[in-house]
């Protein structure tokens, strides 16, 4: 052999190998080792989380069951089933709820088509006592400015399901809507210039400024099929002076004053895919930025700056806004997000993201720590 | 789903048959098998495992490098230019779980000088490697120069036929520059598995 020819065709070899086309801007290993270790012995392995709720000191998440963990307990630890014999043996929870005071969970018995309604029960760090009783068919629990609101279908026929939105007083459900024939959006409260409370059903914005009162029709909305509201709060101890409307088509609107209305800004990867969830985090080292990550009914997350308006949306793979993009890449990015839920304060907290892991070997509750800059999703 | 290291070992397990029919043709020792010479040549398969050891560089926070054990299969062709001493090339590949659950490949193509050693009918073999790789993860690839080192045992089945094990350690740089030199990484991997080689 050539030992010349050989070496020549070595270089050669070595120089077109290292001259290949790759991206400078992403690090192979350096991804990896972002990632976090995605474990099939968790509690959330392939399961869908519908929400989850930090109270009195420790994080509740809304599957079937509701399962709990301490706060103080690392990403996947301490996880265990919440059983309590007032539920029921088999009990389904049919919403979440909680502020600084209370946790509200519905609760309906027995798996499947026969599933009775049991009511609302709240809890106060040590008793769990029975707020509603009745036999409401209830589909979630929103809690805004203080009360309780509940999302429930009053009948169903061939030609569809119909619901209504009432909010607990005392121990009864007062309706604060008329007849709605699409599942209403979760409620908010916005003050501020607004200081309504919101919900939306199909393409109708709803509000009433205090209760008790009806909730009327809000006049000069974008004309699209609402999916879902926010507010510029990270949660129940931030007050909240703008509104967030996210479409059916992916979109997201903003308004501070009810009437003018910032975009639209698309948040999805095509108009097939409807806002599914959308929560304001603090951002920078104070936290007096905000970004809002929207979730969408295909997989993944949309971010935005919108500390004073409606930035453009980046995803959540190629934005570090929240989280880095190796680590975004294997967790999020191939499942649908159903609720986004911070507890902390502005400068120091914990984000959860909820999501459908049903089709995925993954799991389907994420943790991201802020400190005064974000730690990267971690496997619950 | 089968795992790349159950892949592996299930491909050195099929091998295992093979071998061991060609052995019942004429033992090496009763053969008389000759230590290799100038002009030799073999050309080899082998099977095995890639263990992450350790990454290291730019911003990483630990040395942990977040992929499982994964398969590696390679095919070489070798050269002996005097007495012992053999150069060729070694196309690579080593499939890995991360962590995260994506899939980490990676395909390192790498000139080869090896020294043998012969006793009786067992071989022992001393080599590096310097090439280059091509990796990838996700929807993204990357390329970086590569080395590695190691050696093996082998038995001499025949005049045709060696069937072995060995050990190599691969070191993988992988360069960043500019805004993003903070992305450099190096990786360590020991490779372990099967071999067996053809004498042409």
């Amino acid at each position: 052999m050539n030992l010349k020819r050989y070496f020549r065709l070595s270089v050669l070899l070595l120089a077109v190998v290292g001259l290949a086309a790759c991206n400078n801007s992403y690090g192979i290993f350096s991804s990896i080792q972002g990632e976090s270790k995605n474990t099939n012995t968790s509690a959330f392995y392939q399961t869908a989380v519908r929400n989850m709720v930090p109270f009195g000191g420790r994080y509740y998440a809304q599957l079937v069951g509701i399962y709990s963990r301490p706060a103080a307990s690392s990403a996947g630890s301490d996880w265990a089933y919440l059983e309590n014999s007032a539920f029921g043996s088999d009990y389904v929870c049919r919403g979440i709820a909680a502020n600084g005071s209370l946790l509200y969970a519905a609760i309906s018995n027995g798996r499947g088509s026969t599933s009775t309604p049991k009511g609302i029960f709240s809890f106060n760090g040590s008793t769990w006592t029975q707020e509603y009783s009745g036999s409401a068919d209830i589909q979630a629990l929103y809690l805004a400015n203080g009360a309780l609101f509940v999302i429930t279908k009053d009948s169903t026929s061939d030609s569809g399901s119909t619901y209504s939105v009432s909010y607990l007083s005392g121990t009864s459900l007062m309706p604060c809507s008329g007849t709605l024939s699409t599942m209403p959006t979760n409620v908010v409260y916005v003050a501020g210039t607004i200081d309504n409370f919101f919900f939306a059903s199909g393409s109708t914005l709803y509000s009433a400024a205090s209760l008790p009162s009806t909730f009327a029709s809000v006049s000069g909305i974008p004309s699209v099929s609402i999916t879902c509201l926010a507010t510029n709060a990270f949660n129940y101890s931030d007050a909240a002076t703008a509104l967030f409307l996210g479409t059916s088509t992916g979109y997201v609107y903003r308004s501070t004053d009810g009437s003018s209305w910032e975009g639209p800004q698309a948040a999805s990867s095509g108009t097939s895919y409807a806002v599914t969830t959308m929560l304001a985090v603090p951002t920078g080292t104070t936290g007096s930025g905000r970004a809002l990550l929207v979730g969408n009914s295909l997989s993944g997350y949309y971010e935005a700056d919108v500390t004073s308006s409606l930035g453009s949306f980046t995803t959540g793979g190629s934005s570090t806004i929240v989280t880095t993009a190796s680590v975004y890449e294997s967790s999020l990015t191939s499942m649908p997000v159903f609720a986004f839920v911070y507890d902390g304060t502005a400068p120091s907290g914990t984000l959860f993201a909820c999501a459908s892991a049903t089709a995925v070997d993954y799991t389907g509750l994420w943790s991201n720590k802020r400190t005064t800059t974000w730690a990267g999703w971690a496997s619950e | 789903m089968k795992s790349p290291t159950a892949w592996a070992l299930a491909l050195i397990l099929a091998f295992c048959p093979t071998i061991a029919s060609f052995a019942q043709e004429g033992s090496a020792s009763a053969l008389g098998v000759r230590s290799y010479e100038k002009g030799d040549q073999l050309i080899s398969l082998s099977a095995g495992t890639t263990i992450p050891l350790f990454t290291f560089g730019g911003d990483a926070a630990s040395t942990d490098p977040k992929f499982y054990t994964g398969g590696s299969f390679s095919l070489g062709y070798q050269y002996f230019v005097t007495h012992g001493l053999a150069i060729g090339g070694t196309l690579s590949t080593s499939f890995n779980k991360t962590y995260g659950g994506r899939n980490f490949f990676m395909a390192p193509l790498s000139a080869r000088a090896a020294y043998w050693w012969s006793f009786k009918d067992l071989d022992l073999a001393a080599s590096l490697e310097l090439g280059a790789y091509l990796s990838k993860v996700s929807t993204e690839t990357t390329t970086g120069p590569f080395a590695k080192v190691g050696g093996g045992v082998y038995w001499r089945i025949n005049n045709d036929w060696s069937l072995g094990l060995q050990t190599y350690y691969w070191f993988v740089p992988e360069i960043h520059s500019g805004d993003y030199a903070d992305l450099t990484r190096f990786g360590n991997i020991l490779e372990a598995g099967v071999l067996a080689a053809f004498h042409l």
